[in-house]
């Protein structure tokens, strides 16, 4: 006879078996990923200039970046994930900077970047970050990165020369002498500041007298100032940063040419101090993007920039708080805030891995930013169209041995046109 | 115009004696020792660092022009008694290489102590003297220019009038003869490493006042230095003062017409064109 079979699959407990079956599947194998996902890391990569011509703004830009992913972490981390981040070195250089950035994406697998300062290094950046679907926050303040030499996955939390002159046309220009000889460092920084100075300066009747440039580091620029005549010349412009600002100013000086002539800045004198420049300095006008003294910010702005430079470990002057070393104070906020732009980005987008990019940078293309311990150097903008902040720019000039700031312009009156629209940028 | 091409002549020449105070240096080691010394210009900043922490200590700049050569003739001392004279007779590639890692070695120190951020030394004369109707120089490099002239005789008297001068010459024309008249070699050896490296120390006080100081300073005056030396002829103190003033002088010149950088491949083409004429270089022995 035969038996009855204990085999038989009522359709109850077929229910109940795919049921469970589905149920230990997800629980065996989907739920720990949803827990590795909710715990690992999101890995930021700091590229940043730790050694050659722009070491200064490097240092502070690592400090910066290591003070802010503390604080995040101390705090919970970003929507419930910690952050871990990456340090690599550019060395100031092109080549290394690019081979550096790499290694950052593909072997450490960051999934944001923080850019360095140097503005070549930056545009040699964008078609990687693009390639490799990884956004990158730059502090390059050429005005190409954040039009025809970006894409969309370059995001700009800093000013540009533009803003610069704007500035400078809305304050001193018009005092100036219209007579201007142009002085650049040989690269797309320098080159940029140039074309801004002469943009405004065509604006306001100005007449361009001559224009040179010299390889970063130019030792002597003797031979470049000769060709200026103090009888023909108001203004000399000078796109040039730290050291190479030095000379050329001392020089200037040196040969009496800063009698008659005025000089304008392209950048903060940024690791110097009032004594470093001498004579000299009281010559010049600076446009920044920060301020370099506590004293001299706006009262709301104090208590956040005390909390960002106690952790970063900086003094009220813009020193380093143990050597005294001068720092770099008018840049260093950016890349702070950078990380705090990758923190709202995430929270407003809900992010999760790369393949959350577009939804990232929807949510940060026209994101406003209040005042705040995450954002010390005041309200600000990320426009949609360029991905270029706008934020205020001051106007300073060293008197009796301290930098004075003479004017704060807010980001809203530094308006110009997108230049580009990178939101019609496929991703 | 001509007050232009005068300006950059001036120019040049002063560059012209400074140049070649700290191409002698090079000079003299490769002479003796055969030994191609990268690490020369890292040699000049620490010149210039020393200077900067002199001016600290004694608010002076003027004390640099014997504390810094004193502690780089030191540190040279140190240099060639744990390296140097294990390599004096080997191969080029090995020198080199061992010079490649002294370079290393004191640039990253000099980071480590110095820092990367640019230092100044205030101007120890700071008037200038007008040449024309608004138009002035400044006087120092003027006084650069004559001090590196006043070192350079004083080392060429000593090279001829004294016994240890007459060592270095001998030394110079064959060693082994040197050695079996009685000669020290060694002590020849080491002696001018130590005062060649001096030398790049003194270029160094002398330019930190117009150059600033940083860690890195050294890098592009040691290109020009061997430019220099290579046009002279390795080894030949009168080709090196002269290629020096060819190079800076027409440098300044053509600075006068063109871009600078440009000025300064017109300097590269001339030192092309006499090695062309004279492959052994100016003072260059067949």
């Amino acid at each position: 006879m035969k038996k009855k079979s204990n085999n038989k699959l009522t359709r109850r407990d077929f229910i109940k078996t795919t049921a469970g079956a589905i149920g230990g599947a997800t629980i065996t194998l989907g739920f720990p990923n949803i827990i590795l996902a909710k715990k690992r890391p999101i890995r930021i990569g700091a590229l940043q200039d730790l050694t050659g011509p722009l070491y200064s703004f490097g240092r502070w830009g690592k400090r910066s970046v290591a003070g802010a992913v503390k604080r995040i972490n101390e705090m919970g981390g970003i929507a419930g994930r910690p952050v871990e981040l990456k340090v690599e070195d550019s060395a100031t250089n092109v080549q290394k900077g690019v081979m550096k950035l790499r290694k950052l994406i593909l072997k450490d697998k960051c999934d944001f970047i923080i850019g360095p300062c140097n503005s070549g290094i930056t545009i040699a950046s964008a078609p990687i970050a693009k390639e490799t679907n990884t956004i990158f926050f730059a502090y390059g303040t050429a005005l190409s990165i954040t039009a025809h030499k970006g894409n969309r996955y370059i995001f700009r939390g800093i000013n540009n020369v533009r803003h610069i002159f704007k500035a400078l046309a809305m304050t001193v220009l018009k005092e100036m002498g219209k007579r201007y000889y142009c002085m650049g460092a040989d690269y797309e920084w320098g080159h940029s500041v140039v074309d801004e100075a002469k943009r405004v300066f065509d604006k306001e009747g100005g007449k361009l007298i001559g224009e040179e440039y010299s390889p970063i580091g130019t030792e002597d620029f003797i031979p470049y100032l000769n060709k200026i005549n103090p009888d023909e010349v108001d203004v000399i412009i000078a796109g040039y940063f730290t050291k190479d600002i030095l000379k050329l100013a001392t020089q200037a000086y040196e040969l009496g040419l800063t009698k008659k002539v005025q000089i304008i800045g392209g950048a903060m004198p940024t690791g110097l101090t009032v004594k470093d420049l001498g004579p000299a300095g009281d010559k010049i006008w600076f446009s920044g993007y920060g301020i370099r003294r506590i004293a001299n910010m706006p009262e709301e702005l104090k208590k956040y920039n005390l909390e960002f430079r106690k952790r970063i470990g900086m003094d009220e002057e813009g020193r380093d708080i143990k050597t005294k070393e001068m720092g770099a104070a008018s840049y260093t906020w950016a890349p702070w805030e950078h990380v705090y732009w990758v923190k709202k980005g995430i929270e407003k987008s809900g992010w999760n891995s790369k393949k959350d990019n577009l939804k990232f940078m929807m949510a940060l293309e026209g994101m406003h930013v209040k005042a705040s311990y995450e954002f010390p150097q005041g309200d600000k903008t990320m426009r949609a169209e360029d991905h270029q902040v706008f934020a205020s720019q001051t106007v300073s000039k060293i008197e009796n041995g301290k930098f004075v700031v003479k004017a704060i312009i807010p980001g809203e009156k530094l308006y110009y046109p997108p230049l580009v629209d990178y939101r019609k940028e496929k991703v | 115009m001509g007050k232009l091409i005068l300006m950059q002549l001036l120019n040049g020449f002063v560059w012209g004696w400074l140049l070649a105070l700290i191409s002698i240096g090079l000079t003299l080691i490769y002479g003796q020792l055969e030994i191609i010394n990268v690490a020369h210009g890292t040699m000049y900043t620490i010149g210039a660092v020393t200077t900067f922490y002199t001016f600290i200590l004694f608010k002076s700049w003027s004390y640099a022009l014997i504390i810094s050569p004193l502690f780089m003739g030191i540190l040279a001392l140190f240099i060639y008694l744990s390296t140097i004279r294990f390599v004096v007779g080997g191969s080029p590639i090995t020198t080199v290489i061992i010079a490649y890692g002294i370079l290393f070695i004191l640039e990253q120190l000099t980071l480590l102590i110095f820092g990367g951020v640019p230092r100044t030394i205030p101007n120890p004369i700071p008037q200038s003297i007008t040449l024309f109707k608004g138009i002035s120089y400044p006087l120092y490099r003027i006084f650069c220019a004559g001090f590196s002239i006043v070192v350079i005789t004083l080392l060429l008297t000593f090279l001829k009038k004294t016994k240890l001068g007459l060592w270095i010459r001998a030394t110079k024309q064959d060693h082994e003869t040197a050695a079996a008249m009685g000669i020290s070699v060694p002590f020849v050896f080491m002696f001018i490493f130590v005062l060649g490296s001096a030398l790049a120390a003194l270029g160094g006080v002398l330019a930190a006042p117009i150059t600033g100081v940083t860690f890195d300073m050294g890098n592009n005056i040691v290109i020009d230095a061997f430019i220099v030396v290579i046009m002279a002829g390795f080894g030949s103190i009168p080709g090196t003062i002269v290629a020096a003033l060819i190079i800076e002088m027409v440098i300044g010149l053509s600075a006068a017409f063109v871009n600078p950088v440009i000025a300064k491949v017109v300097g590269l083409a001339v030192m092309l064109i006499a090695l062309y004429i004279r492959p052994q270089g100016i003072f260059g022995e067949e």
